[in-house]
């Protein structure tokens, strides 16, 4: 039987669609680090006293909020190792940059249902994400905050975390990242909206069950951009590429404080083989030699004119540190046919 | 000195095993360990273009997702280069390799897409024969059915290829977890394909 299951589990490995090998966003990511390490060391110890600064405010925040919330939450939250998950959770440039700038919205709004309290405790919003950051705790002796069971986590979507702006449904790619902190669990939800939300609206997140406990925990929130928008760089480039037979044009890239939206419309004959998602777009290096890291991507419209297609594609990256001269595109590795850097001045 | 990657096998549909690529890379010297160590970056590449697709697979198993399987491969390889220089024993190499893989994997596993992308739709294909269909789905069914916990040691030890105790040391667990969590999978996987 051993036998079998060997060969079983290498016939189920097989039918892994293997890509081919992102051996230059490896040795960008490399190289990066090495560079980093070597010459930008005082940058980082800046970096590092504003994460600890950051971290001194948002541990004071959460004492003295915990203190309006309830007796038995003050001790829990207390107990929270918090400075360990915002670090963790800083991992992503995005929200470095955001908390740099001081971007993030505090916002400390608690929900409780069934012993179990969710507090949303920070957001962050611009052009092209919404992130917010919330605590789960309990006052039960009978739930565990590990991953396993799970009974103090939150699933996306219904009967999870559901997402609506002003009481309509957010389409969006999400991802959610949570862990055990003391005898509670921090997360983080990162929302890719696909299309325009509001500058302002009114975040309403919806929870109707929370590991196996099913039970309301409804929260509003009020939403804006506007400082984060002042901080947003548009630049209209509207650069024009030929690759065989498609038109690609770098319509609008946004430089947000935790987020780079690039807008490109791809036109082409209706037979034609080369669609958006073979161009890798998600390559896209600056004038330092960073890769940006692709979150999100979707088609904003299509439309047809005669035998010719035009799609509108945004696509979402990790905003880089600083804003650059120029972004290069890297449209292909050189197997799927189509080799050809796009250097995209942004003056 | 030779050091043995031997985990990252294909099969081709025929049952026949088949290398990633040439027989070479399956024994990895310890000059070429120590070249990775060194920083010697055109050795890492090399390296990195034998182990990448096995990488995946090992990543693909546990996360059931491709492109998070890509990413968590990616990020292992970029680990491993950047934390070259605390590997003290290089017969330990492939150990602390797939150690590196796996927390990859699950650090990858907590922050995984809760959204459905078009690569992880499975469309069935016409040529396959109905009883080696029934077995994958079977395999798979088996697998969801899973833990995180108990596929890792699945992984480990069948697709891995690693013996109880390196295994229990890339997982991080004792001995006794590992073999009582594998002895849990091997129960649930054997009772489906028996029961098939």
């Amino acid at each position: 039987m051993d036998e079998r299951i060997r060969q079983e589990i290498q016939q189920e490995a097989n039918r892994c669609p293997v890509q081919s090998i992102p051996w230059n966003n490896i040795r960008n990511r490399v190289l990066n680090n090495t560079i980093t390490n070597t010459s930008l060391q005082r940058n980082a110890i800046i970096r590092k006293s504003g994460y600890a600064f950051a971290v001194a405010i948002v541990i004071c925040g959460l004492l003295v909020s915990s203190g309006f919330i309830s007796p038995v939450m003050a001790t829990t939250l207390e107990r929270i190792p918090v400075i360990k998950a915002i670090f963790n959770f800083v991992g992503d440039r995005g929200i470095q940059n955001a908390i740099d700038e001081g971007l993030t919205t505090k916002v400390n709004r608690t929900a409780t249902d069934k012993g179990i309290s969710v507090t949303i405790t920070d957001v962050l919003y611009d052009q092209g994400r919404l992130d917010i950051g919330y605590t789960v705790t309990t006052s039960r002796a009978d739930l565990s905050p590990d991953d396993y069971p799970g009974d103090l986590v939150i699933s996306l979507g219904s009967p999870g975390m559901q997402f609506l702006a002003n009481n309509k449904p957010i389409h969006d790619t999400a991802q959610e990242t949570n862990q055990k902190m003391g005898n509670g669990r921090v997360g983080l939800v990162e929302i890719y909206p696909r299309g325009d939300l509001p500058n302002t609206f009114n975040l309403q997140i919806v929870i109707h069950q929370i590991g196996n406990q099913q039970g309301d925990w409804i929260l509003m929130v009020p939403v804006s951009r506007q400082y984060a928008d002042a901080a947003t760089k548009v630049f209209s480039p509207m650069q024009t590429e030929v690759i065989g037979q498609t038109a690609v044009v770098i319509r609008q890239i946004q430089i947000a404080p935790s987020s780079a939206v690039i807008e490109f419309s791809l036109t082409q004959p209706i037979t034609g083989h080369f669609i958006w998602s073979n161009l890798p777009m998600y390559h896209v290096v600056d004038d330092k030699g960073h890769g940006l890291q692709n979150r999100s991507d979707y088609i904003v419209s299509s439309q047809i004119e005669g035998n010719m297609k035009t799609e509108v594609v945004r696509m979402i990256y990790q905003s880089p540190k600083t804003i650059p001269n120029y972004l290069v595109f890297i449209t292909g590795p050189d197997d799927i046919g189509y080799p050809k850097n796009i250097k995209v001045f942004l003056k | 000195m030779t050091i043995r990657m031997n985990g990252f096998l294909h099969l081709i549909s025929g049952g026949v095993k088949e290398r990633v690529s040439n027989t070479n890379d399956q024994d990895i010297t310890s000059g070429f360990v120590s070249r990775i160590c060194s920083g010697d970056i055109i050795t890492y590449e090399e390296f990195v273009r034998e182990q990448w697709a096995g990488a995946v697979r090992t990543c693909w198993l546990i996360l059931r997702n491709v492109c998070d399987a890509e990413e968590a491969a990616q990020d292992a390889f970029v680990n491993l280069y950047k934390s070259r220089g605390q590997l003290k024993d290089l017969n330990k190499f492939r150990i602390w390799f797939y150690k590196i893989l796996v927390n990859a994997a699950r650090q990858q596993g907590r922050r995984q897409t809760k959204t459905l992308s078009a690569s992880d739709i499975e469309v069935l294909d016409p040529d396959d024969k109905i009883d080696q269909t029934d077995t994958r789905i079977v395999i798979q069914d088996a697998m969801h059915g899973m833990g995180k916990l108990e596929i890792t040691a699945l992984v480990l030890c069948y697709f891995c290829d690693l013996t109880d105790r390196e295994a229990s040391i890339v997982a991080g667990w004792r001995l006794g977890t590992y073999k009582c969590r594998l002895a849990k999978a091997r129960r649930q996987i054997a009772k489906r394909l028996q029961d098939k």
